[in-house]
């Protein structure tokens, strides 16, 4: 039996709603607990990241703890929502996605509206209702990634080709994207077509036609770059950071010297003199510069392994997971979570190009914080649902064709030898 | 979509089926593929942080570490009344960015003028070619810099240092100056140039791009340096500059030399030269107007030395004031022969042997009372020693020279005729004062120095040390005062209400060929008064005179005279001779 699981976090109990019922697996309760792990730390490292930033400026009050109350607040609100998704059954989330894929749409097109969009930067990317902006790119990540998730897994075959994967697929998330680019916003675009393409391979589309994408979005992504100066200059700075002084060169020399400088055991909590004033954005995008300088290796290894962590939970939810629209919708947001730490921490390390993606759980952010543990709590969600193949007990485990007896599906795998 | 591919492609179906993996193997890949890149991740930063860590942390403190010194206030040099003779005031470096000047006829016109340089010279560093910044005048006084900020011309910057400044324009060559950067180079700035520099503060601080401080890593506080109180007293130094100068011209001698200092504490009133820079400024002096001759510069001390062979009978007992002894007109011992310039030959007393300066009396005073043949040495060989011939007075001046006196072995066998008249052997000026204040101080050597007290260390301690006894000392004393007498050769250094004590010397300069020179002197004369209570002792030496006179009594008496005169004044000393005070 299952009894080999550390934590009860839920316990078993016949009489609740079909949701409750289970026992939380053991992948994810290292979800949870990573989930929380990031959360804690992260909240921690905004305010040593912001706290002599915000208290220089006035539009913050002078406040060092600007950046900590309102990040409180949107945690707080994010772990409820995390806490409530992880009760939606996944039949009410296929009803939900059309409507969050058009209302982030709609929000995408609203940040151009005067009165409502609010431009930061040269970038239009926030909407502001009242007292709260949101930024409708973050809700687009969700929208998306339900919607794709959704018309796969209603297909009996993966797409073969790609003008299968164009119609609708393509046309859906070309325009998502657009609308993105436009803001201008490279990096969720990024973190969107990185997940979409990790649902492809989930799905089970085929080598070449995956390769055949690959190419596309490259050729894309080179045109995107060359077509506007400003990312031209990134990616110049990205091959040669010391050399350049664009604006782009600067951030990645200053999060590579605070990255650096930190050595093994950083220059301690708190200690960063990076932070003040030398490393821009530094509790947001570069927020893992300011961990790195102040507890060196050490903090590296705390993010990675926690990220590698939340990849093997989140991937293990999908793979275990009986239903594709579940599976899919598991192996997206777990795609799209650890591709943007991926991201943020290769621009910050100058082995990606800068593209402007926050890390994470972690960065300063109200709407990505939001998204992402409405996401976390999906994954949850999905975990309780009736099992692919049951967890396997230690003396059977590697064995996925042993006949168990708690099997509620025959593997597909096995379906399709006897076709 | 299926149903559309399926009729026609019933074959292939069956080939394609394969291609559609199981979900568990393609999710595995995405696992895979998020460990292979976060593995990368994670190896970039061993990279950054443990193997290049060191050129990042370069890199992190050359932006971050900033180092500010505050250079410490160097402490001042003092006469015996407390005047400032060095010190050091605020000064600007004028400097230019010569691409940023726009009106550069006017800028060089202000930068020469506050500067007291050359247009010229300003124009070609403004002009020198290859640099993006100069300085166009370093050290320029506060108030001339602020003149020409005040022009507000393009491309001017102003930095703040310290210069040394030297008000009294005097004794150049004894207080010496400092480099631009304010470190002690010659005199009493090198010799002391620990104690008058300070130390230097340092700051030690993180600092954001906008200048603010974030952390302070290191703070050493600047402590100034101490001030140093000299015995130099401002009128006697004048006066005995202008001595000097005035008895160098008069007799067109090559140098003039003269020291002033009290006998009983040692320390040095006044030490002069000529030539002697111009208006008393170091950094306009050549090196020849530079020397400090006093210490630096070795002679043959001629009858000057007559006091140590006296000195040593009258010491040990072997000779006394009354010993007499047959001065003929002439003594030859080898091949040597020894005669007097003031020829009087007879049986005379040691007394009027020294008084008239007669080397054969005094020579043969030594040959039959202070040699002890057989011995590994000398009675008067170890009292040459004794007196401290032949090693430095110890000075408190950089540069001080021992002196040349040969080692008992190497005694020829007319050394007799020579050494014991001061010839065959080489004392720097402070030597003979030393010598002269010995007897002077009733036989206690006091070694000479300039400076008395360094402030937070107090008096400055000297060595004292008894070379003969009072009563030998005392008569020795006597005997000079004969020398300043009617019948001695210091006549003319006689001063009027004061009994005065001294000896004069001539000494023929050697030839380069090693042979004596018939035209080229030196003229001494070293003597104390009051006898009995000595205040004041005084040397002064002329090296070559010219003009028919090269006698010590004759060129260096008067300058003695009028130095000593002028130092018992300034000192507020009792006349003990009242009745010739008219006279004079």
């Amino acid at each position: 039996m299952r009894s080999v699981n550390p934590l009860r976090l839920v316990r078993p109990d016949a009489t609740a709603p079909i949701g409750a019922r289970r026992e939380l697996p053991l992948e994810a309760q290292v979800l949870v607990i990573v989930t929380i792990c990031l959360t804690v730390f992260g909240q921690l490292m905004v305010y040593s990241a912001s706290s002599a930033y915000a208290m220089t400026h006035e539009q913050f009050n002078y406040d060092s703890l600007y950046f900590i109350k309102t990040g409180i607040v949107y945690t707080v609100g994010g772990i409820a929502l995390m806490i409530g998704m992880s009760f939606v059954p996944a039949g009410w989330l296929k009803k939900l996605a059309p409507i969050v894929f058009v209302g982030a749409l709609l929000g995408l097109v609203a940040v151009r509206l005067p009165g409502i969009g609010v431009s930061a930067n040269g970038a239009a990317r926030w909407l502001a209702l009242g007292p709260i902006t949101i930024q409708p790119s973050e809700f687009a990540k969700l929208g998306t990634l339900l919607v794709v998730a959704l018309i796969l897994a209603n297909r009996r075959q993966p797409p073969a080709t790609l003008k299968e994967l164009a119609m609708p697929l393509g046309i859906l998330v070309g325009l998502v994207c657009a609308l993105i680019m436009v803001q201008p916003d490279l990096g969720t675009t990024l973190a969107i077509v990185i997940m979409v393409f990790a649902i492809l391979v989930a799905a089970g589309v085929r080598e070449k036609v995956l390769a055949q994408l690959l190419a596309i979005g490259l050729v894309v992504g080179s045109i995107l770059i060359y077509a506007a100066p400003y990312r031209r200059d990134r990616i110049f700075a990205f091959v040669d950071p010391w050399g350049q002084s664009a604006d782009g060169a600067y951030q990645v020399v200053q999060a590579m010297i605070a990255v650096g400088s930190g050595g093994i055991f950083g220059v301690g909590l708190g200690g960063s003199v990076q932070k003040v004033n030398f490393l821009p954005e530094a509790h947001t995008d570069m927020i893992f510069a300011v961990i790195g300088e102040e507890l060196g290796l050490i903090g590296a290894l705390i993010v990675v392994g926690l990220f590698a962590a939340f990849a093997w939970a989140g991937y293990t939810i999908a793979m275990r997971t009986a239903d594709p629209f579940q599976r899919l919708l598991a192996a997206g947001a777990t795609a799209l979570i650890v591709g943007q730490a991926i991201v943020n921490l290769g621009a910050v390390m100058g082995i990606l190009p800068l593209t402007g993606i926050p890390l994470p759980l972690i960065s300063y952010g109200s709407s990505s914080r939001l998204v992402i543990l409405a996401l976390v709590g999906i994954l949850i969600a999905i975990s309780r649902e009736p099992q692919l193949v049951p967890r396997p007990r230690r003396s059977e485990g590697r064995d996925p064709d042993a006949p168990t007896p708690t099997k509620p599906r025959t593997p597909r795998r096995r379906q399709s030898v006897g076709a | 979509m299926a149903t559309r591919t399926a009729p026609p492609r019933t074959p292939r179906r069956r080939t394609r089926t394969p291609h559609t993996p199981p979900p568990e193997r393609r999710i595995r890949w995405l696992i895979v593929a998020a460990g292979l890149f976060l593995a990368v991740c994670l190896g970039r930063a061993v990279q950054m942080q443990v193997i290049d860590g060191g050129f990042y942390a370069n890199r992190a403190s050359g932006q971050h570490r900033v180092e500010l010194a505050t250079p410490a206030q160097r402490g001042a040099i003092l006469d015996r009344d407390g005047y400032r003779l060095a010190l050091t005031e605020e000064a600007s470096t004028i400097g230019a960015t010569p691409s940023l000047v726009t009106d550069p006829a006017r800028l060089i016109a202000a930068v020469a003028k506050a500067s007291g340089e050359s247009p010229d010279v300003i124009m070609q560093r403004l002009h020198a070619q290859g640099v993006s910044h100069v300085d166009l005048a370093r050290q320029v006084p506060e108030s001339q810099a602020k003149r020409v900020e005040a022009l507000q011309l393009k491309g001017l910057d102003f930095a703040s240092e310290q210069r040394r400044v030297y008000p009294s324009a005097i004794a150049a060559p004894l207080i010496g100056v400092t480099d631009m950067e304010g470190k002690g180079v010659a005199g009493l700035e090198l010799q002391y140039d620990a104690v008058l520099r300070g130390h230097d503060g340092l700051e030690i601080r993180t600092e954001d791009p906008g200048g603010n401080a974030i952390s302070v890593i290191e703070d050493q506080r600047m402590r100034p340096g101490h001030t140093v109180s000299t015995g130099i007293d401002r009128q006697v130094q004048t006066e005995a500059e202008a001595i000097a100068a005035d008895t160098r011209a008069q007799y067109r001698a090559k140098a003039v030399t003269a020291i002033v200092l009290q006998p009983t504490t040692g320390e040095i009133l006044a030490m002069a030269s000529s030539p002697a820079p111009l208006n008393g400024d170091y950094r306009a002096g050549t090196a020849d107007q530079l020397r400090l001759r006093g210490i630096t510069d070795q002679y043959e001390p001629g009858s000057t030395f007559k006091a140590v062979t006296i000195g040593a009978g009258l010491a040990t007992g072997r000779i006394t004031p009354d010993t007499r002894v047959d001065v003929g007109s002439e003594w030859q011992l080898y091949d040597g022969i020894l005669h007097d310039s003031h020829s009087d030959p007879g049986s005379k007393t040691a007394t009027e042997a020294l008084r008239m300066s007669s080397n054969i009396g005094v020579a043969k005073l030594a040959y039959e009372h202070l040699s002890s043949p057989g011995n590994r040495d000398s009675v008067l060989s170890q009292w040459i020693d004794r007196f401290g011939f032949g090693m430095p007075t110890g000075i408190d001046l950089p540069g001080e020279v021992p002196g040349t006196v040969p080692d008992y072995g190497q005694w020829s066998g007319t050394s007799p005729l020579n050494i014991p008249i001061g010839h065959g052997i080489a004392a720097t000026p402070i030597q003979i004062a030393q010598l002269y204040a010995t007897i002077a101080n009733d036989g206690v050597q006091v070694q000479p120095h300039v400076v008395t007290r360094i402030d937070g260390q107090g008096p400055v301690q000297v060595q004292r040390k008894r070379i003969m006894p009072a009563r030998a000392a005392r008569a020795l004393a006597q005997m000079l005062e004969g020398v300043v007498s009617d019948q001695g050769t210091g006549s003319a250094a006689a001063i009027p209400g004061y009994s005065v004590g001294g000896k004069t010397g001539t000494t023929k300069k050697i030839n380069a060929d090693g042979t004596y020179s018939d035209s080229r002197y030196l003229s001494w004369f070293v003597g104390f008064a009051p006898v009995n209570n000595p205040k004041v002792l005084t040397l002064i030496m002329v090296d070559e005179p010219h003009g028919g006179q090269y006698y010590g009594g004759e060129v260096a008496g008067p300058a003695f005279a009028k130095l000593t005169a002028r130092a018992l004044t300034t000192l507020g000393a009792q006349m003990d001779r009242p009745d010739t005070a008219a006279t004079g």
